[in-house]
């Protein structure tokens, strides 16, 4: 394809934010009439390079072509004015106004100064038949599903003569028969010549409407091929920065495995479902065992932690967990009480409370049994922050010091220690170590080892296969929200993890039921 | 540090020697700002007033401040977990109605006696903390905007309380109930006694109990909050019961003051003078510290202020100018610094 055929052509862009590369290279070339999926990991740069694109933000470097000439956005409106449609997960339009009111948001046609009520309508009614979509479009936005809502989007897109139209996870809240009916809407889009930026974490979504793909990692972009050409197997593996050929080479992380007599189990899961991120997920961890949690973004891995913890309301399917293998918990402080602890994947936005020392962030999951007729015993508390402290070998000059000076190892071992002063039974931790230094890593990794006893049994969820076969016993891999395979990590290489979570295909694929001996 | 310091810190440890990102002096402005501007506003006085350090300009303040801090005690609270409470002047206005309605009775026992009063002020506290549950049910598990929920009652209490008093005003005679407002103690107005009893007690209850971390956890980090096991819904619901408790406390103290009942009045515009004091303080409105003393420190300066400017002859006008002007440096001095 020759450079005249690219509707977009961006290069070596770079971006950082307060020192902090987000963007460092990536590029991106979209096809006229394509459909192009955009992937990469979390914090791979996909948002931050849309984002440049679109002019939210401006770039530090790099050069962007859109339609033969050299652009740079200052605003979203310019963008959109030239031609580039983002449609995002959370669709911007205003649910209370009607569907032609939305799709000539700002725009209305007039006629002697007064909106032209009528002409809206038929118009919109006409732009949505384009897609496939007959509604009234005189009716509020709201009284329409989130598919049709989403159509209306791409049709205020169409309304534009948009050219590129951005879908960032648009299938992520919609039935299979509303997925299908958006592909064919793909499919009409881009054979009257507008291009699509699909970004998507299913894979067999990329499969099903792509033509090429863009792979992002650590900010720039890793790969650029054909999808035909691309297996799911390479195009995994160059998302998570693996050879696929790569045999597991051991001691690549500080985990420890001691042999430990497995207990009774203090979770099972039975085709739990919460839709829309989780649709059959089916696991067990017994007392003695760290179990791994496997699986791309977006599979359902901490919609699973959250619906074993009571955080998140489940659909269909059965938990028992912690203690005595109770019932489901109906929210975290009930889950804590029946011997469950959580430590969230995303430190800042759900685990620290900034404004709290150290000691007040370590005992806040403890209060209740810190406290008698709702005083705090000052002494245990203050008894068990030392405690802590020194076991897990956290960093603060005082533990009176806000927690928000710490360092991000220590901020997690802080959330470590939350969760490990309540001697849980069953222990979930949700990426334990993102967005921490190497030194930081191997202490957590030493202490989640560590954090396994007889009475004790963690799942371990990770995005990093050396965590999750080094320091899991066994291995459950989640896809699009179901168990599909299951495995112990011993001996188990790389490849087979990643064949399981890009296609749910693995050796040994049927997930075996760990328990058959013992119940 | 954003300013982070919840009191509590404070006092039970020093400052932690963490990464210095701030200016030394800027760090005692943001904490103790308040307490040295009142220092400097008494000294200010010592030197320009006449008559200024006498047991009266202490009566005389401290019963000007006494309404205003009890009901800053629950807004601090309520301010902590992130929320407002708009309500808390009609609030007041439905605790002396309810009131109203006992001494209006027949029964000799709201008359006279103390026994009386403390049914009087008891049926009072709890009227105006069943309207403040109403907040909390609002703001809590209807998830209505605090300052949108709350908007509700500023309007609707006081229309309640005017019907519940056939938009009447009236006086009454109940003289231990007269004594509450205007008696003194040690020279100290009994009212004052009173404001330091809640000013103690939430002191208590914001560095020693459960409830208190819970509020501060709330108020920083809902999510973190409720995955740690913070029933974040009832700590809510609650601050808001307490703060209604607390508004209610008030306003039968305005109505033993004035010995009248008058619904369309009590506690009117309260809720300016009140927010003013926590946010002189330094509690954030989006919530996470509580300073409780550190808003008594804000009304007092708020109230030295208006007294100061009075005593000096400068008109209302002006004296609003400067007062306005006091917030706006207070609340910049302590804005929060970026974690």
């Amino acid at each position: 394809m020759t450079t005249d055929d690219m509707i977009l052509d961006m290069q070596d862009i770079h971006k950082s934010f307060a020192g902090v590369p987000a963007l460092r290279g990536a590029r991106l070339r979209v096809g006229r009439g394509e459909a192009h999926a955009l992937i990469g990991q979390n914090g791979a740069g996909k948002s931050t390079l849309l984002k440049v694109l679109t002019g939210v933000y401006s770039r530090d470097g790099g050069s962007i072509r859109f339609d033969g000439a050299d652009v740079g956005f200052g605003s979203p409106y310019e963008a959109q004015r030239a031609g580039i449609s983002p449609i995002y997960q959370e669709i911007n339009l205003v649910p209370q106004r009607t569907v032609a009111e939305n799709v000539f948001l700002g725009r209305e046609p007039r006629r002697l100064g007064i909106v032209d009520r009528r002409r809206m309508v038929s118009e919109t009614e006409e732009l949505l038949s384009r897609i496939g979509v007959h509604v009234n479009a005189a009716r509020p936005l709201e009284t329409f599903s989130t598919a049709t809502q989403q159509m209306v989007a791409i049709a205020r897109a169409l309304s534009f003569d948009s050219r590129l139209i951005i879908m960032d996870e648009p299938t992520s809240s919609l039935h299979d028969r509303e997925v299908r009916k958006l592909f064919e809407v793909i499919g009409q889009l881009t054979a009257d010549g507008v291009a699509v930026v699909f970004v998507s974490h299913k894979l067999d979504e990329l499969y099903a409407v792509c033509d090429r793909i863009t792979v992002l990692r650590d900010g720039r972009t890793v790969a650029e091929s054909r999808l035909a050409e691309m297996s799911r197997i390479d195009l995994v593996a160059a998302m998570l920065g693996r050879d696929p050929q790569d045999v597991r080479a051991a001691g690549q992380t500080a985990f420890h495995r001691e042999q430990r007599a497995v207990g009774d189990p203090v979770l099972t899961t039975k085709a739990l479902s919460s839709w829309p991120a989780l649709r059959g997920a089916t696991i067990e961890v017994r007392a003695g065992e760290i179990v791994g949690l496997a699986g791309l973004l977006g599979s359902g891995r901490s919609e699973l932690a959250e619906s074993i913890f009571g955080a998140r309301k489940v659909d269909h399917g059965q938990v028992t967990a912690g203690s005595a293998a109770a019932a489901a918990p109906t929210s975290p402080a009930d889950a804590i009480r029946s011997g469950i602890a959580l430590t969230p994947e995303d430190r800042k936005t759900e685990g620290i409370v900034a404004g709290m020392s150290v000691r007040e962030n370590i005992t806040l999951s403890l209060l209740p049994r810190l406290s008698r007729f709702g005083f705090i015993n000052r002494r245990r508390e203050r008894a068990v922050v030392a405690e802590s402290v020194r076991r897990l070998g956290i960093k603060t000059a005082s533990v009176d010091q806000p927690v928000s000076d710490l360092s991000g190892g220590n901020q997690q071992k802080v959330l470590l220690a939350r969760s490990l002063v309540l001697d849980p039974d069953l222990l979930i931790l949700d990426e334990p170590t993102r967005g921490v230094d190497v030194g930081a890593k191997a202490e957590i990794q030493r202490l989640v080892s560590d954090s396994v006893n007889d009475g004790r049994g963690v799942l371990l969820i990770s995005s990093e296969m050396e965590e999750i076969l080094e320091g899991s016993e066994r291995v459950y891999v989640l896809r699009d929200g179901e168990t599909v395979a299951h495995h112990q990590t011993e001996g188990l290489t790389q490849d087979a993890i990643m064949r399981a979570m890009a296609s749910g295909e693995a050796p040994d694929a049927r997930p075996s039921d760990p328990g058959d001996d013992l119940s | 540090m954003s300013s982070v310091a919840t009191e509590a810190r404070a006092v039970d440890a020093p400052p932690a020697a963490g990464p210095q990102r701030r200016h030394p002096a800027r760090a005692i402005g943001q904490r103790h700002g308040v307490w040295i501007a009142l220092a400097l506003l008494v000294l200010a006085n010592v030197v320009l007033t006449d008559d200024f350090l006498t047991l009266s300009t202490l009566q005389v303040n401290l019963t000007q401040m006494a309404t205003i801090v009890i009901a800053a005690m629950g807004m601090t609270m309520i301010m902590a977990t992130g929320g407002i409470d708009l309500s808390v002047g009609s609030l007041m206005a439905v605790a002396g109605a309810a009131s109203g309605y006992l001494l209006l009775s027949d029964t000799a026992v709201f008359q006279s006696g103390w026994s009386g009063v403390v049914l009087i002020v008891a049926v009072g506290m709890l009227a105006a903390a069943l309207f403040g549950s109403f907040n909390g049910f609002l703001v809590a598990h209807l998830r209505i905007q605090a300052i949108v929920a709350t908007l509700v009652l500023l309007i609707a209490g006081r229309g309640i309380a005017r019907v519940m008093t056939n938009g009447r005003l009236f006086t009454f005679e109940n003289p231990e109930l007269l004594l509450l407002g205007r008696g003194q103690v040690a020279g100290l107005p009994i009212q004052a006694l009173i404001m330091v009893i809640v000013v103690v007690l939430t002191v208590v209850v914001v560095r020693l109990t459960t409830f208190g971390r819970y509020v501060i956890a709330t108020g920083g980090n809902e999510r973190s909050a409720h995955l740690a096991g913070v029933p974040v819904r009832r700590v809510k619901y609650l601050v808001y019961t307490v703060g209604g408790a607390l508004a209610g406390l008030a306003g039968l103290l305005s109505v033993a003051v004035n010995g009248t009942v008058d619904a369309a009045n009590l506690g009117l515009g309260i809720e300016f003078p009140v927010i003013a004091a926590v946010a002189i303080g330094g509690t954030r409105l989006t919530g996470g510290n509580a300073r409780v003393l550190a808003t008594v420190g804000g009304a007092a300066l708020m109230q030295l202020l208006a007294y100061t400017l009075i005593r000096h002859d400068i008109p209302k006008e002006v004296a609003n100018l400067v007062q306005a002007a006091v917030i706006v440096a207070a609340v910049a001095v302590q804005r929060r610094r970026r974690v």
